[in-house]
C-alpha cells in the first residue's frame, strides 16, 4: 500500500524538531554516551577526554588524598563504559549524569574512610593522622579548596550552604532541611536559584 | 509549578533525593516537558561548577581507563519503561492518519522485496539472498502523523524465522548526522534492530537484526549517527505483526 501525506516540510526539519522534544539537551557529551552505550570505544575515548578534568576535578573537592582522588576517578570513568547503556536522556544531561557518579563514588569514599576513622579512633589506637584525613569538614573546605570556594563565591551564604550539604556531603534535601531546621520549601528555593545562578555566573554562553 | 513534585528539579539536580522520591521525580519527568527542561537547566549550574573546579588528571589515567574497559562488559542494554513506550505508540496509532494511494501497485512493490534470512544471528545472509519463506506474510508499515512526505513501506514477516525485512521506496533521506533506527517493541519494551539510510529514489530493503515474534511492533526512528540505545525521536513508522 502506499501511504501518501503531501505535507511540504522535511523530515529533516522534522526531526529536529522531534529531537529537542526528546533531547532537550543534545550536546557533544550525549552524542557520545550514546555512542559509548552502543560499545564505541573510539567515542568513549572522545568523551574521556571531555569529562576527566570536570570529573577529577570534582572528586578532589570531596577527596583530599590526590591518589585516592586518581583511584575513584578510574572507577567512576569504568563506570560511566559499563552503565553508559542505560543512560536516559529524559532524566538530564549527560554530563550531569557521569558528574552525579562522580560525586557519588567520592562521597561513599569518604563515608567509608571516614567510618574505618572512626573504628580505629574508638578503640583508641592512635590520635587522628592528618594526612590519612581525607575528609573535609566545612570550615576546611572553605580555606583550603580556593578553586571551589571561588566557584560558590556568587551564591549568598543560604544558598551556599544548602547547596555544600548536597554536593559535598551527600545530603537529601530533607536531610538539609532538618540540619538547617528550615522548611523544605525554603531549601529547594536555595537550591533551585543556587543552582541557576551558578549556571549564570560560571557556565559559558550556550 | 502547582504540583509539589514540580519543585523536586533542583534537589534532583544535586542528586539530593532518597531513592523512592528519585525514582518518582524520574517517571514523572518522562511525561513533563516542563520538568525536563528545567532540570537541564539547572543541572548546568552542576556543570559549570565542575568546570571551574576541573583538574586534568596524571596523564597515565587514560590509558589506564582505556585498559580497564577492555576487561569490562557493559550492562545490558536496559529497556525504557514499557508502559511509557507502549502507551505512546498505542497515542500514536490511535491518531495515525494516511491517505492511502495506489493501493495494489504500491503492495507489488512491496511483495517483490519481500526477503526472509534464516536466522537473525547469521550474519552471512542478507535480505537479497534469501527468497521469502513459505510462511511468509507482508503487511504494510504505516507511516504515522509524525513523517511527512510520500512513500511506500512495506514489512516482510516469517513467523517461524522470527525474522522480518522492511522495504522502503521513496523515503526521506536524513541529515548527515542522523540515522534511521529500526526497533522491535515487546513487552519488555524497545530492542535496537539496526541502522540504515535509503539509498537512490529513497529505497532500502533492510534485514531486522533482533528477533521478531508474532505480537511484537516493529518501529521506526530516526536517531544520531551510530544508533541509540532507547528510541529518543518519534515514531515515524510502526506496524504489529
Amino acid at each position: 500500500m502506499s501511504i501518501t501525506i503531501a505535507m511540504p516540510r522535511t523530515l529533516g526539519v522534522r526531526t529536529r524538531t522531534t529531537v529537542n522534544r526528546f533531547m532537550p539537551h543534545t550536546d557533544l557529551h550525549t552524542e557520545l554516551l550514546t555512542a559509548t552505550g552502543t560499545g564505541d570505544r573510539d567515542a568513549f575515548a572522545r568523551l574521556y577526554d571531555l569529562v576527566a578534568g570536570p570529573v577529577f576535578g570534582t572528586i578532589r573537592g570531596i577527596l583530599r588524598d590526590p591518589s585516592m582522588a586518581e583511584e575513584v576517578t578510574q572507577e567512576v570513568l569504568v563506570e560511566v563504559w559499563r552503565t553508559a547503556p542505560r543512560f536516559d536522556p529524559e532524566r538530564g544531561s549527560a554530563k550531569a549524569w557521569i558528574l552525579t557518579m562522580a560525586r557519588r563514588r567520592a562521597i561513599d569514599r569518604v563515608r567509608s574512610e571516614q567510618s574505618h576513622r572512626d573504628r580505629t579512633e574508638s578503640v583508641g589506637a592512635a590520635s587522628r593522622d592528618p594526612e590519612r584525613d581525607t575528609t573535609y569538614d566545612a570550615v576546611e573546605r572553605a580555606a583550603e579548596h580556593a578553586e571551589l570556594r571561588r566557584a560558590l563565591d556568587g551564591l549568598t551564604d543560604l544558598q551556599r550552604d544548602a547547596i555544600e550539604r548536597a554536593y559535598l556531603e551527600g545530603k537529601t534535601y530533607r536531610e538539609v532541611a532538618e540540619e538547617l531546621d528550615t522548611p523544605l520549601g525554603t531549601v529547594k528555593t536555595r537550591m533551585r536559584d543556587g543552582l541557576l545562578r551558578l549556571r549564570d555566573t560560571l557556565g559559558a554562553p550556550s | 509549578m502547582s504540583e509539589p513534585i514540580h519543585d523536586l528539579a533542583a534537589p534532583y539536580a544535586l542528586d539530593a533525593l532518597d531513592d523512592d522520591e528519585r525514582h518518582r521525580f524520574e517517571a514523572h519527568l518522562a511525561d513533563c516537558a516542563v520538568c525536563r527542561a528545567e532540570v537541564v537547566e539547572l543541572q548546568r549550574g552542576i556543570e559549570a561548577l565542575a568546570d571551574a573546579t576541573a583538574t586534568p588528571p596524571p596523564s597515565r589515567l587514560k590509558a589506564s581507563v582505556m585498559a580497564a574497559i577492555d576487561d569490562e562488559p557493559q550492562e545490558r542494554f536496559a529497556a525504557a519503561p514499557a508502559p511509557t513506550w507502549r502507551e505512546r505508540l498505542r497515542t500514536l496509532f490511535s491518531s495515525m492518519s494516511w491517505r492511502i494511494g495506489s493501493a495494489a501497485a504500491a503492495a507489488a512493490v512491496v511483495v517483490l522485496a519481500v526477503a526472509i534470512a534464516l536466522t537473525l544471528r547469521d550474519g552471512a545472509l542478507g535480505p537479497d539472498d534469501v527468497i521469502a519463506a513459505p510462511d511468509a506474510v507482508t503487511v504494510t508499515l504505516p507511516a504515522t502523523e509524525a513523517y511527512t512526505g510520500t512513500v511506500e513501506a512495506g514489512v516482510a514477516y516469517s513467523p517461524g524465522r522470527t525474522a522480518a525485512v522492511v522495504t522502503f521506496d521513496g523515503l526521506a533521506g536524513v541529515d548527515g548526522d542522523r540515522t534511521y533506527q529500526l526497533w522491535v517493541i515487546d513487552g519488555d519494551g524497545p530492542t535496537p534492530a539496526g541502522l540504515f539510510v535509503p539509498g537512490d529514489g529513497g529505497r532500502a530493503t533492510v534485514l531486522l537484526d533482533a528477533p521478531v515474534r508474532p505480537g511484537d511492533t516493529i518501529g521506526v526512528t530516526v536517531e544520531p549517527s551510530g544508533g541509540s540505545p532507547a528510541p529518543t525521536g518519534e515514531v515515524l513508522f510502526a506496524a504489529t505483526v
